[in-house]
């Protein structure tokens, strides 16, 4: 343990390195300006970054693009209990209370605990990650080819089995990511595979501009078909919760902690479960369930406590098994081996400073984004004055420019186009798209575990029933998919199945 | 403006332009080097093959008088940098790292369809040298290379190795292993040679091919140069163990594009090895984990050759396997 606690401790000084404060300063802002945003999700926000943070080096731009995603988790709140509107897809549960407290005059109680409840959530989230990192990743040396193979295998169906909705479209959507995988040179031997001569497409198709457009592109001309948000209608007063609003909101956010953390170990499952299932289970033991719905502190305050510790727990499989479970992950993911740095058993064995570091940043994130949201709520609350429209061009500015960035090839910029209308598309006929980006992110680590297995069995297929753990873990995948078939037959009702794209 | 003037500009500044190209021209022929020198380093930053370069270049700068500045073009394991480096001029002003065999690899595979040969250059020095030893876990019944040889000549296809990449050195020599012991081994390709030793480390593979950082906990069985290595003198080679053809060394060392006056050569490659002959820049080399070992002037151009002929038959070997 000792070994640990020093790793930590060097981590959080790492992140408060002038530098990396200041990308997580700049991250925690642009994250609360995406979230009080509707229609912008951060998977979009953090795509469109990712071009400009080439040259800072891993830790601040991990810093920078993870501050982002705990950022509109806090951002999304305001617009939630302000305007109604969720700025995020896990915001829609604040909606229920926060906003009927903001129309009775509690606006700024409701953000106070709002912002309360988050801190806590993202600290002891944090707290607990750091615990089990290690002993997680200390797996990393059993894990070889064949086991890795099972994991993405585990990967992907949960992913896949996760999204609610059609599972045939998301089995489907699946393999046309892995099939976009195949682009370019392959992996072990360099031959160029589907490329058509054309050499822009010998390093694959680029992530970031698929990234782009899908989320990006894609969620701009959705948001073109919204009406724009109401006026806000309450005035902010004090942002303390009154006492005995307090000491029902405590309780609450410890609970929603706990099963925001929880859900979140689980790849691939959306912020929005656990923050829905914290709040009912709030609304069950709560001795006036009658005042759910109507203004209840310890439904905003279990909710957000349950979205932020879901965003803290998500990392867990992101940087111990390299499993992105979601769209926002993905693109994080995407950061990580841009910067040369694979998230995965070894990520701590080999990559110890980057990583604690980036987890050192989490805490600070945190303590950035309360002072953002806490005494400066009222700033924010201006951005809801910007006309969308002058909005949306500067954010697809952005894309093609940041696409552009990348290699400096028109290519891509039409690649991140063509995504962004498959998209819409996608999108209108509800099929969705993050197992797309997760299974190319994954396909080329797929295959070339796939590859190093068959090659070190000397071709035996039955290598992945001989080995233990990949035995266990194929076993799990199957199980998964048997469990999610049935669900699609008989669809569950208490858990919504809304699938936002922003679905962090 | 009239157009005497015009005239006279212009015949005014076509003669300073001239003035000036025979000037630089006449200096370069007298006193090269006389402006900074370009260094390309075909891999990225921070690496090995980096890090060799950047203590050299600092080096140099003093012994030549200009400054050096390195730039890093990576991409298809060098082979960006390397092209980029046979199309600069022949001037001296542009010189370049390269790694053996990745240099002979890239050349000599088909599909890579270089746009250099090995007469593309001129070869100014060999600089470091990494060899490749193999290894096995300290509880394993093989103690010499013998016993390893016999053991994959009767186990024919069960013997697991991993390499960093396909056609490394580690594949090579591999390669050349096969040939030796007249048997097949199962080679898996990884991500770099850290992802390949953890293989090897979890058990996964049988025996490590790999570079003596990566030794500490092995019981290594045979060191790949032609002689024993002074830093390791402990190690037998493969050649005194009776298997002389199993010799595999990456090294790396500095070229310009073919065609370079002879005084601009002579004064790279006299400049170089002055340079990396001394104790300062050696002690400094081992302190990042680099072991200097120079090859000076006209010998590194026939090592340089002698390693690429000795390359051609295992890449065929192994694209005829694909």
């Amino acid at each position: 343990m000792d070994s640990a606690f020093s790793f930590w401790m060097a981590g959080i000084a790492e992140a408060m390195q002038p530098t990396n404060l200041l990308f997580a300063i700049i991250g925690c802002t642009i994250g609360t300006l995406v979230g009080v945003l509707p229609g912008l999700g951060p998977a979009a926000a953090m795509a469109i970054l990712i071009p400009f943070t080439y040259d800072l080096g891993p830790v601040p731009a991990i810093v920078m693009l993870s501050s982002i995603y705990f950022g509109t988790q806090y951002g999304g709140t305001i617009t939630s209990v302000l305007v109604n509107v969720p700025g995020e897809s896990t915001s829609v549960v604040t909606c229920l209370d926060g906003h009927p407290m903001a129309k009775s005059g509690r606006a700024g109680a409701a953000l106070g605990i709002a912002a309360i409840g988050s801190l806590f959530a993202g600290i002891a989230g944090t707290l607990i990650l750091m615990v089990l990192a290690l002993p997680l990743s200390s797996l990393a040396l059993r894990f070889g080819p064949v086991e890795t193979f099972a994991l993405l295998i585990v990967g992907l169906t949960l992913v896949m089995s996760f999204r609610g909705g059609s599972l045939i479209a998301a089995m489907a959507m699946t393999i046309v990511g892995l099939m976009l995988a195949l682009i370019g040179l392959d992996p072990v031997q360099g031959a160029p595979r589907y490329t058509f001569g054309n050499s822009s497409l010998f390093d694959g198709v680029e992530l970031v501009a698929v990234i782009m457009g899908l989320f990006g592109v894609a969620e701009l001309l959705l948001s073109l078909e919204e009406r724009q948000a109401k006026p806000i209608t309450s005035e902010l007063t004090s942002l303390f919760p009154r006492k005995e609003e307090r000491k029902d909101a405590a309780a609450a956010i410890v609970r929603g902690t706990g099963v925001g953390f929880a859900l979140g170990l689980i790849p691939g499952m959306a912020g929005i479960v656990p923050t829905f299932m914290a709040y009912a289970l709030e609304r069950r033991l709560s001795r006036h369930p009658e005042r759910f719905g109507k203004g209840a502190i310890e439904g905003v305050a279990t909710a957000e406590a349950a979205n932020n510790a879901h965003a803290q727990a998500s990392m867990v499989p992101l940087l111990t098994l390299g499993i992105p479970g979601t769209a926002t992950l993905a693109v994080l993911m995407g950061a990580f081996m841009i910067n040369g740095i694979t998230p995965g058993p070894f990520l701590f064995m080999d990559h110890p400073e980057t990583v604690w570091a980036v987890i050192g940043s989490f805490i600070v994130g945190n303590v950035v984004l309360f002072v953002l949201n806490f005494p400066l709520v009222r700033i924010w609350v201006q951005v809801l004055r910007i006309p969308p429209n002058y909005l949306r061009v500067a954010i697809l500015v952005f894309c093609m420019l940041g696409t552009y960035t990348l290699r400096q090839n028109i290519f891509d910029v039409m690649i991140m186009i063509a995504f962004g209308v498959l998209g819409y598309v996608f999108k209108k006929v509800n099929w969705p798209t993050v197992p797309l980006v997760i299974a190319l992110i994954l396909g080329p680590m797929l295959e070339r575990s796939l590859r190093q297995s068959l090659e070190l069995s000397d071709g035996a297929f039955s290598v992945f029933l001989t080995t233990p753990i990949a035995a266990g873990l194929l076993a799990f995948s199957g199980v998964i998919l048997i469990v999610s078939i049935v669900a699609t037959a008989r669809p569950a009702k208490n858990i919504p199945t809304t699938q936002p794209s922003s679905n962090p | 403006m009239n157009n005497f003037t015009r005239k006279v500009g212009a015949v005014s500044v076509v003669s300073i332009l001239g003035l000036a190209a025979m000037a630089s021209t006449a200096l370069a022929q007298s006193s090269y080097p006389d402006r900074a020198i370009r260094m390309i380093v075909p891999f990225s930053a921070g690496g090995g093959t980096d890090l060799g370069a950047r203590l050299l270049a600092d080096d140099l700068e003093e012994a030549l008088g200009v400054s050096i500045t390195v730039e890093n073009v990576p991409g298809a394991g060098s082979q960006l940098g390397l092209t980029e480096l046979a199309n600069a001029e022949p001037d001296g002003y542009t010189i370049g790292a390269l790694n053996q065999p990745a240099f002979d690899t890239i050349i000599l595979s088909p599909e890579r369809q270089a746009a250099f040969n090995v007469d593309s250059f001129d070869y100014i020095i060999g600089h470091v040298a990494e060899p490749l030893v193999i290894a096995v876990m300290p509880d394993s019944p093989y103690n010499s290379l013998a016993d390893l040889v016999a053991d994959a000549r009767a186990r024919s296809g069960e013997l697991r190795v991993a390499t960093s990449g396909l056609l490394t050195p580690e594949h090579l020599a591999q390669l050349q292993l096969e040939q030796v012991a007249d048997t097949r081994l199962r080679i898996a390709h990884f991500n770099g040679a850290a992802e390949s030793m953890t293989q090897f480390r979890g058990g996964r593979t049988d025996i490590a091919f790999t570079t003596p950082s990566f030794l500490e906990g092995l019981k290594p069985l045979a060191i790949l140069t032609t002689e024993r290595l002074a830093a390791l003198p402990d190690i037998p080679t493969a050649v005194e163990q009776g298997f002389p053809e199993l010799v595999m060394v990456s090294t790396r060392g500095f070229a310009a594009p073919a065609g370079l006056p002879d005084d601009v050569l002579d004064r790279l490659r006299e400049a170089f090895s002055e340079v990396a002959n001394t104790p300062e820049h050696q002690e400094r080399a081992a302190a990042s984990g680099l072991t200097v070992d120079v090859v000076a002037g006209d010998e590194y151009d026939a090592y340089v050759r002698q390693i690429h002929e000795a390359a051609r038959p295992l890449v065929e070997l192994s694209t005829q396997r694909q």
